[in-house]
């Protein structure tokens, strides 16, 4: 069973269509990718599965049905817009809003402190929130997400204001937590976190899924014009290249309409040219974020 | 715990121990304990405890004779002299400050005659007054002139026996007038609060979170116990203020107070009656206003739209006093943004007919319900918005988001 299943809402405000024919489904142990640029319609996406908008149609199903209250305490969300009691103690905050999601007073100090200490915060419990840097209220809000032990986690940017030591950090985590069989859901404009963590990933552009499933499959699907060779001597010209870049000591081919990789290696082979490398080109997510978005295409 | 509770515990001790807070607790207090040593301060200065002297040769007062305990507090010596010439000697000699000369037939004539040179400790003229009047009544008997030397002990009572005024029922009316001028107090200074109520969630972006986590009517249910509780505290803290000032402030500046002070569950009722609903009602019309807006200082200038009615309706009280029964005073009495004001006032001076009572608290309480019903939709509507604040139209034409 999905944990979340989303079935072609639509959500207006208005004359303004936020969200047209969005379907998707995330399963449990799974890094989901909700890419999109910004006002695509992923916050409000987010927002229509946890129930805060209500679709003008479609469905949603959060752990196999509609979302009730009592769910609510299994979600863990760090939304877009952000914050946190600016004028009290951090473990104050941090307690309290541990509470607000359903553990007892001790339960949420016991397990605080842990996080406090796996974050390297320990130390600033006392402190102010609005003493702390961006980066430690970023983990702090980390903490609020996480202390609960939520089944399904919704994290809007959460690597925003982290460095790359603390990035690493709550990458770490969020990948030993869907190893545990936690759902989660991560909505970025960082695109080569969503390579490295996600396994599927959904791109909403202009309120609609402009491409949707597994990572590797639409890596594949843009694939195929363009491959990646190193020779061991000068590289002659071919025929069906339409243009070369070097790139460390390899070069980038990309290839005319119609001619495939395999006609290529032909060449090269036919041309007893020594191959080092080979290799067919896959574009970078950046690539495909960009070509979908400003080309319009979907698949 | 219960997590309406733990947001109420949570928003209480938030506002209970800021320090601004604990200013506006105290500032009601310190101003009564300055008001209080203030009195204090110039009844000393209109005491004196320099002897007076007497000019009475035929020996018509006496001067020894035991006075009510309250009067013998004021006591200061009374020198007797057979001529003025000797009293003025004395009263020139600084001796005495003033002297009184008794007529020849003091009994059937009391007017007697005072001379100083700078006025006499106001003390020393009520110890003398007393005196005199306690020689005077020596022919009655005891138990009559123990009543006379108490003094005026008014009760009145209304036509159709409802209502009846007397000394030991000062706080039957005295406490609803005052926890009307405390609530007043109470309003003004906890307006901000609930103004704040979502708006400091809204600033701080903690209301997806918060919202996500717990149902609107819980979250905003238990911001409400913990404002009421911040706010019970302070009339509690006042009201026990004031009433301490008043009954020691009173015995200070002369007014003596009853021995026994009775307090009658009518009036406890009353107060129940009025000042409960009032309050929620006004709880609920701020927190609508809180909900909102984007801004905790924007929902402050619409705050005015209550307490501004309010307050104003104090500028009435001279009228309601002299026209307690008016169809105005009636009507303001009755309506609910100056009730919780101007009904303690017309209940402290009038019988207040029990259905207009009635019809006051009903008419509170489904103000104070209509304001929780606008409260839930602006909360509802104005969830996510937090650069625009919500039209009143939409309140009621919106759909849900």
């Amino acid at each position: 069973m999905a944990t979340v299943d989303v079935e072609n809402i639509r959500k207006t405000f208005g004359a303004q269509v936020a969200v047209d024919a969005v379907s998707f489904e995330v399963h449990p142990g799974e890094i989901f990718g909700l890419l999109g640029p910004n006002g695509a319609g992923k916050t409000t996406t987010i927002r229509v599965v946890l129930d805060i908008f209500k679709p003008e149609s479609g469905r949603v199903a959060v752990f196999g049905g509609p979302l009730t209250n009592e769910n609510k305490d299994r979600i863990g969300y760090m939304p877009e817009e952000r914050g946190l009691y600016q004028d009290q103690t951090l473990e104050r905050v941090l307690y309290y809003l541990a509470e607000i999601k359903g553990l007892s007073g001790s339960e949420a100090k016991r397990r605080t402190q842990g996080w406090l200490e796996r974050f390297d915060l320990a130390e600033h419990r006392r402190k102010k929130v609005k003493d702390l840097s961006k980066g430690m209220q970023q983990k702090a809000q980390l903490i609020t997400t996480l202390v609960h032990e939520p089944e399904l986690l919704i994290v809007d940017e959460p690597f925003s204001g982290l460095d790359p030591v603390n990035t690493q950090m709550v990458k770490n985590i969020l990948k030993e937590l869907a190893q545990k069989g936690v759902t989660i859901i991560m909505c970025t404009h960082q695109m080569h976190q969503v390579e490295e963590m996600c396994d599927r990933i959904l791109l909403v552009n202009k309120g609609a899924g402009v491409l949707y499933g597994k990572l590797a499959d639409i890596r594949r699907q843009f694939s195929g014009h363009a491959v990646n060779v190193r020779t061991g001597g000068p590289l002659p010209d071919l025929p069906g290249v339409v243009e070369r870049t070097a790139q460390n000591g390899t070069t980038h081919l990309a290839l005319a309409e119609g001619h495939t990789p395999q006609q290529v290696l032909a060449d090269l082979l036919k041309q007893q040219v020594l191959v080092e490398q080979f290799e067919i080109a896959v574009p970078s997510l950046d690539e495909i974020f960009i070509e979908v978005v400003s080309g319009g295409k979907d698949r | 715990m219960n997590r309406r509770w733990v947001i109420a515990r949570h928003e209480f001790t938030r506002h209970v121990f800021r320090k601004r807070y604990l200013f506006s607790l105290l500032s009601l207090p310190l101003m009564l304990l300055t008001m209080v040593g203030l009195i204090a301060l110039m009844i000393a200065i209109d005491s004196n405890e320099t002897p007076l002297g007497v000019v009475d040769p035929a020996r018509q007062l006496q001067l020894d004779l035991p006075l009510p305990e309250e009067d013998e507090r004021e006591r200061v010596d009374i020198l007797r002299f057979e001529t003025e010439t000797e009293a003025r000697a004395a009263l020139e000699a600084e001796e005495i400050q003033a002297y009184y000369v008794l007529p020849e037939n003091f009994a059937h004539d009391p007017a007697v005659q005072l001379v100083y040179f700078d006025e006499p400790g106001d003390n020393a003229t009520r110890y003398f007054r007393d005196l005199t009047l306690a020689n005077l009544l020596l022919q009655l008997p005891p138990e009559r002139a123990a009543r006379a030397m108490e003094g005026i002990n008014l009760s009145a009572t209304t036509p159709d026996n409802e209502r009846s005024f007397s000394p030991e029922k000062l706080l039957d009316t005295v406490l609803p007038a005052l926890t009307s001028f405390v609530f007043l107090f109470v309003v003004f200074s906890a307006a901000g609060y609930f103004i704040a109520i979502v708006a400091e969630e809204k600033e701080n972006r903690t209301i997806e979170y918060l919202t996500t986590s717990i149902p609107s009517g819980v979250f905003i249910s238990g911001k409400i116990l913990g404002l009421i509780g911040v706010s019970a505290l302070q009339i509690a803290v006042w009201l026990a203020f004031a009433l301490a000032a008043l009954l020691l402030g009173l015995p200070l500046a002369g007014v003596e107070l009853p021995e026994t002070l009775t307090l009658a569950p009518t009036t406890l009722l009353f107060m129940a009656a009025i000042f409960v609903p009032a309050y929620v009602m006004v709880v609920a019309l701020l927190t609508a206003i809180g909900a909102a807006v984007t801004e905790t200082s924007e929902g402050q200038q619409f705050a005015a739209l209550i307490t501004l009615p309010m307050s104003m309706s104090f500028y009435l009280f001279a009228y309601i006093l002299s026209n307690p029964n008016s169809p105005l005073a009636i009507a303001l009495s009755m309506f609910p943004i100056t009730a919780p004001t101007l009904m303690p006032i017309r209940w402290a001076i009038t019988a207040v007919p029990i259905w207009q009572i009635a019809a006051t608290s009903a008419g509170l309480t489904l103000a104070a319900l209509a304001g929780f019903w606008l409260a839930a939709r602006a909360l509802e509507l104005g969830l996510l918005r937090f650069e625009k604040r919500l039209k009143l139209r939409e309140l009621f034409t919106r759909r849900s988001a």
